[in-house]
């Protein structure tokens, strides 16, 4: 399929249009641009788009939006990019964003949206990292404004840079030119080792299908989102989805909501929101944010859905208890598994049902093998939230074994699985085998439900027990005695006792931890997980390393520990 | 409460308290990077914090383009003026 040659003449491409004929593209070649552009013919006056942001908030319909990715496409092929070039996309909260990919698309590139430098961060090393990203991964071509244009020339090795200032709105190319991989989606974690996952038109096409069937998602549904689109979550939620499904999406600006996290609550009563992806921490985020004095009905909201970290049953709790929230029904609280190596969702909990909530005794998770339900009263025991069943054409299996509530590595294959990393065989090869990807979350199955207890990462064996990094830093936040959520767990080989050790650093306002607190933090972890907390330590805010999503580094800061930089 | 000098003051005294800092270490140069606990998460609390001591819901976007102290403090006393109809001085 990646030989076929584009169909349109060169001539066309340039035109300037005034009318709207069928666009060109080689017949039954599935194409997530193409699905746009049906939506287009079909209701062009329809909006498409609201956005809002640090700018006076704009509506585009299907048409709008269309031209926009017109003018991208005639200026992408100006440049004369090969079909199959990776362009790196590094453009801020905008509609150009959407143009631009879309745009791309048409052109037969394979778009990568990119996070563009805030003003926070250190230019010199968001510029070194991505130029080894760059490298590593081969890109050669970006589209970003003006501004940047010095800095990129003096630190990326490009074969194009486009700037959008270049982009004649008036030269318009409504062809489809196809190619098989549609896009990378750089994974989370440090910026030079991020692994671009390739993602297939035919493999978003169908997830968006299935997914879409499963939770209920059409032409007519609303989504609001203040997701940024270079994660998975929000970019193919709340991006790809409203493109292929063609329904309509209200985006926010996540560095605003993050400061006035309720404008969210606003949107969705203001728009009509019905579709929401949210990660965990958000949940807690807004309710700690809402003032006494203000309510929101949210009867419109058909789902929020937590996804893309460990959903916790607390943070749900909280957010339905919250008396201000007016409507909100129980069951729209739901949850999803998703990943970018499946494009997106994997499992999803059942529409119209609560999530279903179990008990697991402490000990069948430390000593690994199978789940065991706690008995009530067991104040030890944990407490999962249910990820729902595979989506129509995924399937599920635990690595270790195929006993019920076997706990193991979860393991996914299906039809929108990724075709691999980009330009990385070994890390490939490390995940992919015979169509399974060995997802590096741990969990089990129960009553066909999937319930994800943690990342293989984050798996400390201490002592011969099982313990996850999460619920160590989750047990020392909740003493209130750290800046939340700047606690780090990991462990450390103790080679005089042949095992590992536990460490937990963590900042504190003045650097420091006194003898006080100190005990109190060893108390509460061995009151929860039988371990000693051998090192514990407090550093000063913003020592401790985070990864590109904002997540503290576990990896990073035991290499920092072990340095004895810390 | 209205005058800059009384909005400088409010603003002063809720980043010492939101953060637990010294107040007597807060200059108008400081940058959220010297305080400690300042993040893009506590901005929010920050915010709310402020709103609650000056009365008026102020405009989030003007507020984050502050890269000090002293511009926030100054953003916060011509939100309050804008919300409040009296002249920015």
């Amino acid at each position: 399929m990646s030989g076929r040659r584009l169909v349109t003449s060169q001539s066309s491409h340039l035109s300037q249009m005034t009318e709207h004929s069928e666009p060109t593209v080689e017949a039954d070649s599935p194409n997530v641009a193409m699905s746009f552009l049906a939506h287009c013919k079909a209701d062009p006056e329809r909006p498409f788009l609201t956005i809002s942001g640090s700018f006076e908030r704009r509506v585009l319909t299907f048409a709008e939006m269309r031209d926009m990715a017109c003018a991208y496409n005639a200026h992408f092929r100006a440049r004369d990019l090969a079909r199959g070039s990776v362009l790196a996309i590094i453009l801020t909260h905008g509609p150009e964003l959407y143009g631009a990919f879309l745009g791309a698309l048409m052109a037969g590139l394979v778009p990568t949206l990119m996070p563009f430098p805030t003003p926070k961060q250190d230019r010199q090393r968001y510029w070194q990292s991505h130029a080894e990203l760059f490298r590593r991964s081969e890109i050669r071509a970006v589209l970003t404004y003006r501004e940047l244009d010095e800095e990129i020339r003096r630190h990326l090795d490009l074969d194009c840079l486009s700037l959008t200032d270049d982009v004649d709105p008036r030269r318009r190319d409504e062809a489809v030119r196809f190619n098989e991989l549609a896009v990378l989606q750089h994974s989370s974690g440090t910026t030079a080792l991020k692994k671009g996952v390739m993602l297939t038109h035919k493999a978003i096409l169908t997830q968006i299908d299935s997914y879409a069937r499963f939770i209920g998602l059409t032409r007519q549904s609303r989504i609001v989102s203040w997701l940024p689109l270079y994660h998975d979550m929000g970019f193919v939620a709340c991006f790809l989805a409203p493109m292929i499904l063609g329904c309509e999406i209200s985006h926010l600006d996540a560095f605003l909501w993050s400061a006035r996290p309720t404008m969210l609550l606003d949107e969705i009563v203001a728009f009509g929101g019905e579709f929401i992806w949210l990660p965990n921490f958000a949940f807690n985020h807004i309710i700690n944010n809402i003032r006494p004095t203000q309510s929101w009905d949210l009867s419109s909201v058909r789902a929020f859905i937590n996804c893309s970290e460990p959903c916790k049953p607390a943070s749900f709790e909280r957010f339905a208890a919250q008396p201000q929230l007016h409507g909100l029904k129980a069951s729209a609280l739901q949850v999803c598994y998703a990943m970018a190596e499946n494009v997106f969702a994997v499992t999803q909990t059942r529409m119209n049902e609560t999530p279903r909530v179990l008990s697991i005794t402490n000990a069948s998770l430390r000593e690994g093998g199978r789940a065991m339900l706690a008995e009530d009263g067991d104040s030890s025991a944990v407490r999962f939230l249910s990820c729902g069943r595979p989506i129509s054409g995924v399937a599920v299996e635990i690595a270790e074994g195929a006993e019920p509530a076997a706990i193991g590595e979860i393991l996914i294959s299906g039809t929108s699985l990724y075709s691999g990393y980009y330009r990385r065989p070994e890390a490939t090869a490390e995940r992919l085998n015979n169509g399974w990807h060995r997802t590096g979350d741990i969990g089990f199955l129960w009553d066909g439900e999937l319930y994800v207890a943690g990342r293989v990462d984050d798996l400390l064996n201490i002592r011969g027990k099982n313990i996850y990094a999460h619920e160590v830093e989750d047990a020392i936040n909740a003493l209130r005695i750290a800046i939340p959520g700047r606690v780090v767990a990991f462990s450390v080989p103790n080679d005089a006792l042949g095992t590992h050790d536990l460490v937990v650093l963590c900042e504190t306002p003045g650097g420091a931890l006194e003898g006080g607190a100190k005990k109190q933090m060893r108390e509460a972890v061995n009151a929860a997980f039988g371990v000693s907390l051998s090192r514990l330590g407090g550093v000063v805010p913003g020592t401790l390393i985070k990864t590109t999503s904002g997540k503290l580094s576990r990896n990073g800061n035991r290499d920092l520990f072990l340095g004895k930089e810390l | 409460m209205n005058s800059r000098e009384d909005i400088v003051r409010v603003v002063y005294e809720t980043v010492a308290t939101t953060f637990d800092y010294p107040i007597e270490q807060l200059n108008g140069a400081a940058t959220a990077s010297d305080i400690e606990g300042w993040d893009s998460v506590t901005t929010s609390m920050l915010f709310l914090n402020i709103e609650e001591r000056v009365g008026v819901e102020l405009d989030i976007d003007k507020l984050l383009k502050a890269e000090n102290l002293e511009e926030l403090a100054t953003l916060v006393f011509e939100g309050v003026a804008r919300k409040s109809g009296s002249p920015e001085s």
